[in-house]
């Protein structure tokens, strides 16, 4: 049997025929042994293709199916990218940790410039114009001491019949 | 006419508002107290009041150890910005307050009409100043400045 008649049959089977070649077909089958044979061949073939084609149907419909798949590769597709560019997306990854600790260091250089700022008035030679004193600073009450030594007869001190201050 | 009178009126007002806050500020109202610190039980003149606890607090943090306080004058005052203002604590303690820049004082210890101390210092919210030394008989005095808040 040659190429051109398994078409035939092939179209034959799949009634694709027109009607004048379809009869031909038709009386060659009846007449021709090989012929049979190879229409029986296509039609077990048509009816495994059939069959196999049942088992995979999918739950949902062909619709939301093809655009999961369509979904998935647009998912995909950004993550191949950083192969191209992937310094960048590096840098990228680096920046925030990066900012923080940056900000997180700004914030301690000022913190610790306004304690500092804070600190100079306390600071025993600007704030007391004398060598007999010592300061003391509680930071956390917000307290200074400044203690003059000077000895009790001092007129600051000595006491008053009336006051004892 | 009348619409004239009352923006008049109006700007007066203003001017005054502006004029009277341009005058407060910078202007510092600080309380001071003379205080007296003793490890006796009980103070010898009846006028003396425990200070208040929050302070006595604030004085247990120093390198101070009277067990008791007393506060011996307190007097409130304004100083405006770049003047000064005299206050008598006692008959013998006098403190000259000068308002630097609205946050910074320049205090002066006057004993006896003579000068005996002087510190410069930032008197913030919250912050206050405590200058002190010996008196007689293990006792000490103490001037503290602070905010009148």
């Amino acid at each position: 049997m040659n190429h051109e008649l398994e078409l035939k049959l092939q179209a034959w089977v799949d009634g694709q025929l027109p009607v004048h070649e379809a009869d031909a077909v038709a009386r060659l089958i009846e007449t021709d042994a090989a012929a049979r044979a190879a229409l029986t061949e296509l039609k077990n073939t048509r009816a495994a293709l059939a069959g196999y084609e049942d088992g995979i149907k999918v739950p949902e419909s062909r619709e939301f199916y093809w655009s999961k798949i369509a979904r998935e590769i647009e998912r995909q597709q950004p993550r191949q990218q950083p192969t191209a560019d992937s310094w960048f997306h590096h840098f990228r990854r680096l920046l925030i940790p990066a900012g923080a600790v940056a900000a997180l260091l700004l914030f301690g250089m000022f913190a610790s410039r306004t304690t500092s700022q804070d600190n100079q008035p306390y600071d025993l030679s600007n704030l007391v114009a004398d060598s007999d004193a010592f300061a003391f600073t509680d930071e956390e009450s917000g307290t200074t001491l400044i203690w003059f030594s000077y000895p009790t007869e001092n007129e600051f001190a000595e006491p008053d019949d009336s006051d004892i201050l | 006419m009348t619409r004239l009178r009352f923006l008049n009126t109006l700007v007066t007002i203003l001017f005054a508002l502006v004029s009277a806050t341009a005058a407060s500020a910078g202007e510092m109202k600080i309380e001071a107290q003379l205080i007296w610190g003793t490890n006796e039980d009980k103070s010898p003149d009846p006028n003396h009041k425990p200070i208040d606890p929050k302070l006595a607090k604030r004085l247990d943090r120093l390198p101070i150890k009277w067990k008791h306080y007393y506060v011996v004058t307190v007097k409130e005052f304004s100083v405006a910005q770049g003047k000064t203002n005299k206050v008598t604590m006692s008959k013998e303690c006098e403190i000259a307050v000068k308002n630097v820049d609205g946050t910074n004082v320049e205090v002066q210890l006057i004993g006896k009409g003579k000068p005996a101390g002087k510190v410069s210092q930032g008197l913030g919210k919250g912050k206050c100043l405590l200058t002190g030394g010996d008196a007689e008989n293990l006792t000490a005095w103490f001037v503290l400045l602070k905010l009148v808040e």
